[in-house]
């Protein structure tokens, strides 16, 4: 769970978070393009922006004149810290030594990398020429109207979680974007030894999803991939918020199919860059985009198409030619994980209109909701009462959400989900109190407790050392290790994780001969 | 001479652990698993005795859920099982 958090810390986006994975070079060619510095300069924080605006022209600056830019003001040290940090990181900044560091009160300078601020001056100086332009009047009869346009995305995005769910939404086959190999690799899907061995949940909800559902219906046992199974990570991934959810995927995506280095990769990296920053409506010629790495974006397109974060299309006028739209859920592309949570409807919200959640003090849960994936995911935590077109009824129940903690699932991501998915009108109604009604989140995380209440490890324990210092010592080494499950020190006595017991052995045999 | 044990550390609250000592009592003594009472909410048992443990301890909670009496209205909760 730790590892799903961090992308977070790094950068401030997830988008950030993977140009830092880059090696410099790619870097270094990401900038290549205008529109990509432009984006790039978007996704700093304001302090870090503004930096690399004054330093622009003249291409580099000393160390102690930027630390005196922050001077002024109290509390900014912090900020002013982070922000430097982060254009370090980036690769933005260079920091230099005069005189090649051999006086003795060497003062640093920090250089803007080159391209860069030669980009961006041409950015300041005469504009950018976006790639995006509107669609010609023959191509817009032909592209579906915005409505449309979300709802096709969105069916397209849901296929891709619920086939993680277990139903049999996306056919993998031969697209461009092999599913089952990225979800595999992510951790979210293992696949079993035995073929033919039934999904444990599934067969917990079969009952549920089966009937009083016209749409699809999970294929528990006959589903198309008998041998794969739904990792706890994937049950976890489910419920995140759906901007982490697109960046994982298209993260590993791009680590697998165009590597994190050479042109394609760099290539890759500008048009997302360009993705999370265009504006509705409006078009693209993947050819413009091509810098080198034509064949790399055309890839990239089209796995983004399976994804439904852009809708490709064939011009009209000249055909052979290949543009994309991008869809709203491209926009998550870009958003960092401080845009979507927090209090409030999320800006980027995938629901759709007149969607959503409201939970009842007395744990009933109604789901405003068409989509056959929204109710999978609730089914994870949920009783199914009954299913309406356009509505799921469920309740919070101890059973399920047991089976729930049971499948990897915990407690805060559940309240997290409920509040994060909550219907407008809830907001609304329940101005200031928590959208989630207190006493039902508290009665999960009870739940939860419960379901941990015995802890069961195996483990190896040390008695009847021959000498205070021995043991001591030995203490320290598995504390070291972080191992120690538990320490009587008036007895002597301690329990450490079995898989350090060959480390211990050795370790008590060595310290033994120094004493 | 360091003694080096191997086995189950069990974890839990106090009644879980009184539980489990009186489940422990009540075997012949060949079959006894707890191996050493380490504190008022820890055990040591043998590795073999887990997957026995963990059906009675389920069992254990079960029974000591309360469940509210289900509604007979409209409202039918419950039944879809």
């Amino acid at each position: 769970m730790e590892a799903m958090e961090s992308p977070s810390r790094g950068g401030g986006t997830f988008i950030s978070s993977h140009l830092l994975r880059l090696p410099t070079e790619t870097r270094t060619k990401v900038f290549a393009s205008a529109a990509s510095c432009q984006a790039v300069l978007r996704i700093l924080s304001p302090i870090a922006r503004h930096y690399c605006l004054r330093a622009c022209f003249s291409g580099e600056v000393d160390e102690d004149v930027v630390a005196n830019w922050s001077a002024s003001r109290k509390n900014q040290g912090n900020n002013h810290r982070r922000a430097v940090e982060s254009l370090l990181d980036l690769g933005v900044w260079k920091k230099v030594l005069k005189d090649g560091g051999k006086q003795a009160n060497n003062k640093a300078t920090y250089k803007v990398n080159e391209r860069f601020a030669e980009k961006l001056r041409l950015i300041l100086q005469s504009g950018v020429r976006s790639v995006w332009s509107e669609p010609t009047e023959v191509a817009r009869r032909m592209l579906p109207d915005a409505e449309e346009l979300r709802r096709l995305s969105q069916r397209r995005w849901d296929s891709v979680l619920l086939f993680l769910a277990g139903g049999d939404g996306q056919n993998t086959g031969s697209g461009p974007l092999n599913l089952e190999e990225v979800l595999t690799r992510l951790g979210l899907l293992e696949r079993t030894s035995s073929v033919g061995s039934k999904r444990k949940r599934d067969g917990d909800e079969e009952g549920g999803v089966g009937d009083g559902t016209d749409t699809e219906s999970e294929g528990g046992a006959a589903g198309p991939r008998p041998a794969l199974r739904t990792t706890p990570e994937g049950y976890q991934f489910l419920l995140r918020p759906a901007e982490e959810q697109v960046w994982r995927i298209v993260g590993e995506f791009l680590s697998v199919q165009c590597g994190l280095d050479g042109e394609s990769g760099a290539a890759a990296v500008s048009f997302l860059l360009q993705l999370g920053f265009c504006e509705e409506g409006k078009v693209c010629k993947l050819s413009v985009l091509s810098g080198g790495g034509g064949d790399a974006i055309a890839r990239v397109a089209r796995a983004l198409a399976t994804l439904g974060l852009v809708y490709p299309f064939e011009s009209p006028e000249s055909p052979g030619e290949f543009w994309v739209l991008p869809t709203h859920l491209s926009k998550l592309l870009c958003g960092g994980p401080g845009t979507g949570g927090g209090q409030g409807p999320a800006p980027f919200s995938v629901l759709g209109e007149g969607e959503g959640i409201i939970v009842e003090t007395n744990y009933r849960v109604y789901a405003y909701t068409k989509s056959p994936l929204r109710r999978a995911v609730l089914e994870l935590f949920c009783l199914q009462e009954y299913v309406l077109p356009n509505l799921f009824v469920g309740r919070l129940a101890r059973e399920s959400c047991s089976a729930a903690f049971e499948a990897g699932i915990s407690a805060e991501l559940i309240v997290d989900y409920l509040n994060r998915n909550a219907h407008p009108q809830v907001h609304v109604v329940r101005s200031g109190a928590p959208v989630l009604p207190e006493t039902v989140a508290d009665g999960v995380r009870l739940w939860e407790v419960e379901a941990r209440r015995l802890s069961m490890s195996e483990c190896a324990m040390y008695d009847k050392f021959e000498s205070r210092s021995l043991f001591l010592e030995s203490l320290g080494h598995a504390k070291d290790h972080g191992k120690v499950l538990w320490v009587d020190e008036a007895e002597m006595k301690m329990v450490v994780q079995l898989d350090h017991h060959n480390s211990m052995k050795a370790f008590i045999k060595e310290a033994k001969m120094k004493l | 001479m360091v003694q080096a044990m191997k086995g189950v550390l069990l974890k839990g609250d106090i009644p879980l652990k009184e539980f489990v000592l009186s489940l422990n009592e009540s075997r012949i003594p060949s079959e006894k698993f707890v191996i050493a009472d380490l504190d008022e909410r820890t055990l040591l048992i043998q590795p073999q005795a887990k997957a026995f443990l963990e059906e009675k301890l389920q069992g254990f909670v079960e029974e000591n859920q309360y469940q509210p009496p289900l509604r007979s209205s409209g409202h039918s909760a419950g039944n879809r099982k």
